[in-house]
């Protein structure tokens, strides 16, 4: 306890209290903490921490003042118990004396002592104030000489005092077992261990060869999952990436520096060291990586993305410095190396991010299913693939507060093993001085390590989960550059179109390859090249060899909206359902003017009745205000369509729709100030919690969507005629591609649908006429509806319902 | 309550200190006894009394195979099971407790010895008196002062006192001879505690203190 009476700051050693103010101090400072520079301020009587006025100790428990005492007396007892069992003629005293005599009884009675005279101590400082200061202040002067030295100094004279004493009890350990003096029992140590030799020689056989077993089988389990390519080993190049320049100029740009780092290096700069490829699946990550394997004359070094994934600890971490020594060798002997990682998100993350990529892989599930919350049309078809991504968003940020998940740190492949943290200390750990003679012989020697040489070594990786990887991975210094491989431009679509389908034999003409890489914006190599095969597959169904652009447009359709059920609607249904999404594809083709429509279908796909899905004229990066107003008329036509054409009422189809209305104009309300407020909750409050329906903010939504929904009556109204026309066309060909829906709307003749029919005054009259007889049965459920009225001259119709046959 | 507390701490340092100041002293008697494991028929007990010198187990051995050198001492000897020896000489020897001199001061000692097939047809009463020295064809060269038979559980046997001159001469000596054949018939138990008879009048109740001592412990059942 250290009290030399001065408010100095401790200087170590002492077990000090904090803070006991002295009693007049406290009278002028009631409150708040002592200035930081005092430290722990002592008072000069040390009183107790809770109540500096007692001066004694305070009271031991009962029990802890005994237990001790109790126990060693229990210890001997035992002991005397022993000795009166085992001998008749013992009396209670002889044993006792017995056992006082014997080594261990010896032991016991010594702390016995010890622990009384420790117990008669406390008791003391306990009951007399004078006592208990007394020894404080004794080791307060103690500590005060201590003090004088400084802390170096008394930690060196410790270091000393305890190999004295250490020296002193093996020395007597020693003399002890040679049966000679202390001092001479240390000259016979090296006598006696040339002695023992042999033995220690065969003791550390044994361990060695126990050693060498598992470092056998880490060095087996260690192989493995590198692949080294030689310059001329892969033969793609950079004219086989396509739709990628920007990319491929930029990672070009780094194969340039490697093969010449005096370039930038004489400038002072460094090569980048590092590259991350990110995007979707299937554009082209992994063939650009092999186009830098084909184009570059270093050696190329393929990581296996399960090489990580190891049965054992410490295999991960061992296989990541095998791997880095060979990149080091490969580097020095061919003046640099390319190592790549695919699918680096296996190297996974320490945490964090984790649960960020695993709310995305969520947010992905909830795009695929939006539509099974509400049955009816999918609600997401109608808007450009921007608005489909912030509503899936919006939706997955909802869903993450029912289910908040969370990270752990064994995300990925490889975490928690330790692999990852190799990974990142040998990727930027390449500037340590390496080899035994450099690290251990030099520095023996007194001589400073020689630096490493340059090792050039381009990491490059490629994930399509960037947020799965640790933060600390993408650090520069690690990844320099991170490239977004994103969905191929139009021009790259189109050589990759024209690319594939140059492989087999077709019909296709330029203008109409055009047209398909304008309506497959997000389409990527790896998906043109499989709905050409699915076109050939079509095409060799039907018995032709030569692929057509009907073809292609069909394997188009069925991989980007999949296989329909293939189950019929009964008529009732399905004049709604066709009138349902005849109203969206009316209001989207009258009012969308930034997109076209791809495919309108009636064909159930699970629980989706049908949709009419866009195509974006451009890849846009933002959205105006009329046109985010466009979008929510687009989903309220089939609310306002089924009221208008079916006397008020409405089917449950429409649920998905008005969510996806709501979502928008309250979103853009609340974060776009494309309401009547500026104030954003986006930043503030997470607003999907029920905000957007109380108070004000409710009723502008309302109010908004009530006046963009009279606009969309107003355009239905407009498009009488047109709703009734593409809702008969859809209920004659079930799913109708963009141009043949155009084709009907303006009466003129599309690709596979005739529309010419649907303007003369004589069927449009049938039409109404039908109409009116269907929602008649609709009234009076048992009545039987009427039979679909015949488009005259019907032209042959293509029927994209090759699925069914 | 508290002052129960103060009584019962009280108690426990009192306690503690009689344990740590009975270790000042050293017990009045050395305790000898025939571990259980190694006993052929049972557990045999006495004490000695302080400061009598005792002997090693292969002190005895080594000293009465160097003078028993003819084959039957050598069988006798491999039969015992268990020896001790006692000098309270104040340079105990050996020579003391297991030579045929007078002895100055007394001594002790003590056997277990198995009997060969043929000694135990005639393991009787009387031939465990003549045991160590052949009392029924001394006749009057020796003075019997006790001579009872006794009996420890199942073992029986005698209990002789007696005063004799050695034939190789020298002082009389004192003899207090237990003697006492295993339930069995199988083995013999002997205390021998000896000295001069003017040593054994002097040191009569340490003598008998050690005889009184000696307890046999047989398992009836072994």
């Amino acid at each position: 306890m250290a009290d030399d009476g001065n408010p100095t700051p401790d200087m170590g050693g002492s077990d000090s209290h904090w803070p006991t103010q002295p009693a007049q101090s406290m009278e002028h400072e009631p409150t708040g903490l002592p200035e930081p520079e005092v430290g722990p301020v002592v008072s000069p009587t040390h009183g107790r921490r809770d109540n500096p006025d007692i001066l004694t100790r305070k009271p031991l428990a009962f029990w802890d003042r005994i237990k001790i005492l109790l126990f060693l007396v229990v210890c001997f007892t035992v002991l005397i118990w022993a000795q009166l069992s085992a001998n008749p003629l013992i009396s209670f005293s002889e044993a006792e004396k017995i056992v006082a005599n014997t080594g261990l009884g010896q032991i016991l009675l010594v702390l016995i002592i010890v622990e009384a005279i420790r117990q008669i101590h406390f008791l003391l400082s306990e009951n007399v104030a004078e006592y208990n200061q007394l020894w404080i202040r004794l080791f307060s002067k103690g500590e005060k000489f201590a003090a004088r030295y400084s802390p170096w100094t008394r930690y060196r004279m410790a270091r000393v005092f305890k190999w004295i004493v250490g020296l002193t009890l093996i020395s007597m350990v020693l003399a002890a077992v040679f049966h000679t003096t202390p001092i001479l029992a240390f000259f016979k140590v090296p006598a006696w261990f040339i002695g023992q030799l042999p033995m220690i020689a065969q003791l550390v056989i044994y361990l060695f060869i126990a050693v060498a077993q598992f470092a056998l089988i880490f060095w087996f389990l260690s192989r493995g999952g590198v692949d080294v390519y030689f310059p001329d080993d892969v033969k793609t190049r950079f004219d086989d990436v396509w739709g990628q320049d920007r990319v491929v100029e930029r990672v070009r740009e780094n194969i340039v520096f490697m093969e010449n780092p005096e370039e930038i290096e004489e400038k002072g700069g460094y090569v980048p060291g590092g590259i991350l490829l990110w995007g979707p699946p299937g554009t082209g990550k992994t063939l650009l990586a092999e186009a830098v394997a084909g184009e570059t004359g270093k050696p190329y070094v393929f990581v296996d993305p399960g090489a990580f994934i190891n049965m054992f600890f410490g295999v991960g971490v061992l296989k990541v410095k095998g791997l880095f020594r060979k990149l080091r060798k490969l580097s020095l002997r061919y003046g640099g190396v390319i190592v790549f990682f695919d699918e680096a998100d296996t190297l996974g993350s320490r945490g964090g991010a984790v649960s960020q990529a695993r709310r995305d892989a969520l947010m992905e599930k909830l795009t695929a299913f939006e539509s099974s919350v509400d049955p009816g049309c999918n609600g997401r078809h109608y808007v450009s693939p921007t608005t489909q991504r912030f509503l899936a968003q919006d939706e997955a940020s909802r869903a993450a507060q029912v289910f908040v998940p969370t990270g752990t740190n064994n995300g990925g492949g490889m975490g928690g093993m330790g692999t990852l943290q190799a990974l990142l200390t040998e990727m930027s750990g390449l500037k340590k001085p390496r080899g035994f003679v450099n690290r251990v012989v030099r520095r023996t020697l007194g001589m400073r390590p020689k630096p490493p040489p340059k090792y050039r070594i381009l990491v490059m990786m490629a994930t399509n989960m960037p947020d799965a990887l640790d933060p600390a991975l993408l650090r520069p210094g690690r990844i320099d550059r991170i490239y977004r491989v994103g969905y191929p431009s139009k021009e790259g679509r189109v050589v990759t179109y024209r690319n594939y389908l140059d492989k087999i034999k077709h019909v296709v003409t330029d203008e109409q390859i055009d047209t398909l890489a304008t309506t497959s914006p997000y389409a990527t190599g790896a998906t043109i090249k499989d709905a050409v095969n699915e076109a050939l597959v079509i095409a060799i169904r039907d018995g032709r060899d030569a692929v057509t652009y009907a073809d292609l447009i069909k394997a188009k359709s069925l991989k980007e909206h999949g296989l329909p059920d293939g189950s019929n609607y009964v008529d009732r249904e399905r004049h709604s359902v066709a009138l349902h999404e005849a109203c969206h594809a009316v209001v989207m083709y009258r009012l969308q003017h930034s997109s076209i429509i791809d495919t309108a279908t009636i064909e159930r796909r699970g629980d989706i009745g049908g949709f009419v899905s866009p195509i974006p004229l451009e890849d846009r990066f933002v959205q105006w205000r009329s046109e985010i107003e466009v979008n929510v008329m687009t989903f309220l036509a089939s609310l306002a369509g089924e009221r208008l054409f079916y006397d008020g009422d409405h089917t449950q189809g429409v649920g998905g729709d008005m969510r996806a209305a709501t979502s928008l104009v309250a979103t853009s309300f609340m974060s776009h100030a494309m309401g009547p407020t500026l104030r954003s909750f986006g930043g503030v409050v997470n607003y999907t919690e029920g905000m957007p329906f109380e108070g004000e903010t409710a009723k502008a939504i309302e109010d908004k969507l009530q006046e963009l929904y009279a606009r969309t009556v107003a355009v239905l109204e407009e498009n009488r005629r047109e709703v009734l026309a593409v809702t008969h066309a859809l209920e004659v060909h079930k799913t109708l591609s963009g141009e043949d829906v155009i084709a009907v709307i303006e009466g003129t003749e599309g690709p596979t649908v005739d529309g010419r029919g649907y303007t003369e005054s004589e069927f449009i009259a049938q039409l109404e006429q039908y109409h009116r007889t269907a929602v008649e049965a609709h009234k009076v459920v048992h009545e039987r509806p009427p039979a679909l009225p015949q488009i005259p001259e019907p032209v042959a119709a293509m029927r994209l319902d090759s699925a069914r046959e | 309550m508290a002052r129960a507390q103060s009584l019962a701490v009280g108690l426990v340092v009192l306690a503690a200190f009689g344990a740590a100041l009975s270790g000042c002293a050293k017990p009045d008697y050395n305790y000898a006894q025939l571990s259980p494991s190694t006993a052929p028929a049972g557990n045999v007990y006495f004490k000695v009394p302080q400061g009598w010198s005792q002997f090693t187990a292969e002190d005895i051995a080594k000293a009465e195979s160097s003078w028993s050198t003819d084959a039957t001492a050598k069988n006798l000897l491999a039969a015992t099971a268990w020896q001790d020896a006692y000098d309270a000489a104040p340079e105990p020897s050996l020579v003391h407790v297991l030579g045929t001199q007078t002895p100055k001061d007394p001594t002790v000692f003590a056997s277990l010895r198995t009997l060969f097939q043929p000694e135990k047809s005639g393991a009787t009463t009387a031939a465990l008196r003549d045991m160590v020295v052949p009392l029924s064809t001394l006749g009057s060269n020796v003075h019997i002062l006790t001579d009872d038979k006794i009996a420890q559980g199942p073992s029986t046997g005698v209990h002789v006192v007696f005063s004799y001159v050695p034939a190789a001469g020298g002082a009389e000596q004192t003899v207090d001879q237990t003697a006492l054949l295993s339930a069995g018939k199988d083995a013999v138990y002997l205390l021998l505690v000896r000295c001069s008879s003017e040593c054994y009048s002097k040191n009569r109740d340490a003598i008998n203190s050690v005889t009184a001592s000696y307890t046999i412990q047989e398992d009836p059942n072994g």
